[in-house]
């Protein structure tokens, strides 16, 4: 019997063109070695409900249960990479995902744009783990619900999750029949073996280094920041006839910053303070990473600072401010938020 | 076929690319694939269109070293990758013809 290290897993994943079809032709599963990306931590579950009926029995023994509707949950972690100016890098599906519209790659200097749009991008998510007897699985239509650039610590992360319309795994695939929903549009009992040369690139984001400019002014006592996007994205998972989720709907998307700064008595951090108070929307320009190719510049627009928390925990004062909302410049702008890779 | 590698740091399944100017001797198939994934290798004749000179490819090797490359070295460094992005295209294009994928019917589940 062989057990499974937490380390031999690698992760793949690929855009779908329509909501829980896992990209396929005639029902093979088109996987190649590009898809895969390095990551830290995964998780990929089913999820599936106990329908229990209400009867009384007599006695004050339970009824035993129907299988119920069926959904996923997935996360995903990992570090901020990127290998050469203009070209994506391999987490660019999730990034899709999450903005809601490709990446844009650029001239001028070379570089990939996500902005934000409406629409709500589906992902299926590839665990292979090893000795490949092991259970293997994809999600599929997985949307990204809420995502957390970290940055200021040794190396800049990115996490992402949401719901999943389901899990296949390899056990599922040999025993459930072609057309069911839970196949996710494959077909055959067998699952797809993993690619044999799983391409990535890039180096990580050290995440101290960089150039954060608020409010116009650079600012090199920047402890640490957190950028956190709701996207809104939430399945419809209550629909007629359906044992699973439709396709997802959109609530108002919420863009967060956390930041904390050392306290001075710089005229550029009263200004600061003032348009806290005073409830005067700053650009906030966080720019991680020194290298060419690899330096990751997330812009957030019309910032409203909340009251910041003075903070004695460490041996200088800081200021903390928590919750940071990100707004768009107008009705029909959608740039709350916006990065470019560079 | 030979391919020349111009990113910072890649891999293809065991292979591990690290160095600019590394030479990797790889299957047109797998090549393409890497290329299509953003591994930035390009091929070898289109390398050497560039003109890197011998002491480029030994001064440079360490992409760490590029944040004080000359403007000499760092245009024939952009005219390298932007080699590998059209390759990357093209191959791209060329692999566009795909049978048609299966949708799923939602059938409701006994």
């Amino acid at each position: 019997m062989s057990y499974s290290n937490s380390a031999n897993e690698r992760i793949y994943i690929q855009k779908e063109a329509s909501f829980g079809v896992i990209p396929n032709s005639t029902g093979t599963p088109t996987l190649a070695n590009g898809d895969a990306c390095r990551h830290r931590k995964a998780t990929l579950n089913a999820v599936q409900g106990i329908i229990t009926r209400p009867d009384k029995t007599g006695t004050l023994s339970a009824t035993i249960g129907i299988g119920g509707r069926k959904a996923a949950t997935w996360s995903l972690e990992m570090s901020l990479a990127s290998s050469v100016a203009g070209t994506v890098p391999d987490c660019d599906p999730l990034l899709e995902a999450l903005f809601g519209k490709a990446g844009a790659v650029g001239t001028g200097p070379a570089k990939v744009t996500y902005e934000l749009d409406d629409a709500s991008p589906s992902l299926s998510i590839w665990s292979f783990r090893t000795p490949a007897a092991l259970v293997q699985r994809v999600g599929f239509g997985c949307v990204a619900a809420s995502a957390q650039f970290t940055l200021g610590q040794d190396i800049a992360m990115l996490s992402v999750s949401g719901p999943g319309k389901y899990v296949l795994d390899t056990g599922q695939q040999a025993v459930l029949t072609d057309g069911d929903a839970a196949k996710g549009g494959l077909t055959g009992a067998t699952f797809v073996t993993e690619p044999s040369a799983p391409v990535t690139s890039g180096i990580p984001v050290i995440g101290f280094t960089g150039v954060v400019t608020l409010d116009t002014n650079v600012y090199a006592t920047v402890r640490n920041a957190t950028v956190r996007i709701n996207t809104g994205r939430a399945m419809i998972d209550d629909a007629f006839n359906n044992y699973f989720a439709l396709a997802p709907f959109q609530r108002t998307r919420e863009v967060l910053v956390d930041f904390s700064i050392y306290d001075d008595d710089s005229a550029n951090a009263k200004a600061l303070l003032a348009k806290a108070f005073l409830k005067t929307p700053v650009d906030l320009i966080f720019a991680m990473g020194t290298v060419a190719g690899n330096t990751w510049t997330f812009t957030l627009n019309d910032v409203l600072l909340p009251v910041p928390e003075y903070d004695d925990s460490s041996d200088r004062y800081a200021l903390n401010f928590s919750g940071c909302r990100a707004y768009a410049s107008s009705d029909t702008a959608k740039d709350e938020i916006k990065l470019v890779i560079t | 076929m030979q391919y020349v590698f111009v990113g910072t740091e890649s891999f293809i399944g065991a292979i591990k690319l690290h160095r600019f100017g590394q030479v990797v001797e790889l299957p047109a198939e797998l090549a393409g694939g890497a290329q299509i994934g953003g591994c930035p290798i390009v091929s070898k004749p289109a390398f050497d269109s560039v003109r890197f000179t011998a002491e480029d490819l030994q001064r440079y090797t360490d992409v760490g070293s590029h944040a004080g490359a000359t403007p000499e070295f760092l245009e024939k460094k952009h005219r390298a990758i932007l080699a590998f992005q059209a390759e990357a295209v093209q191959v791209r294009a060329d692999r566009a013809t795909v049978k048609p994928a299966v949708e799923v019917i939602d059938v409701v589940q006994q």
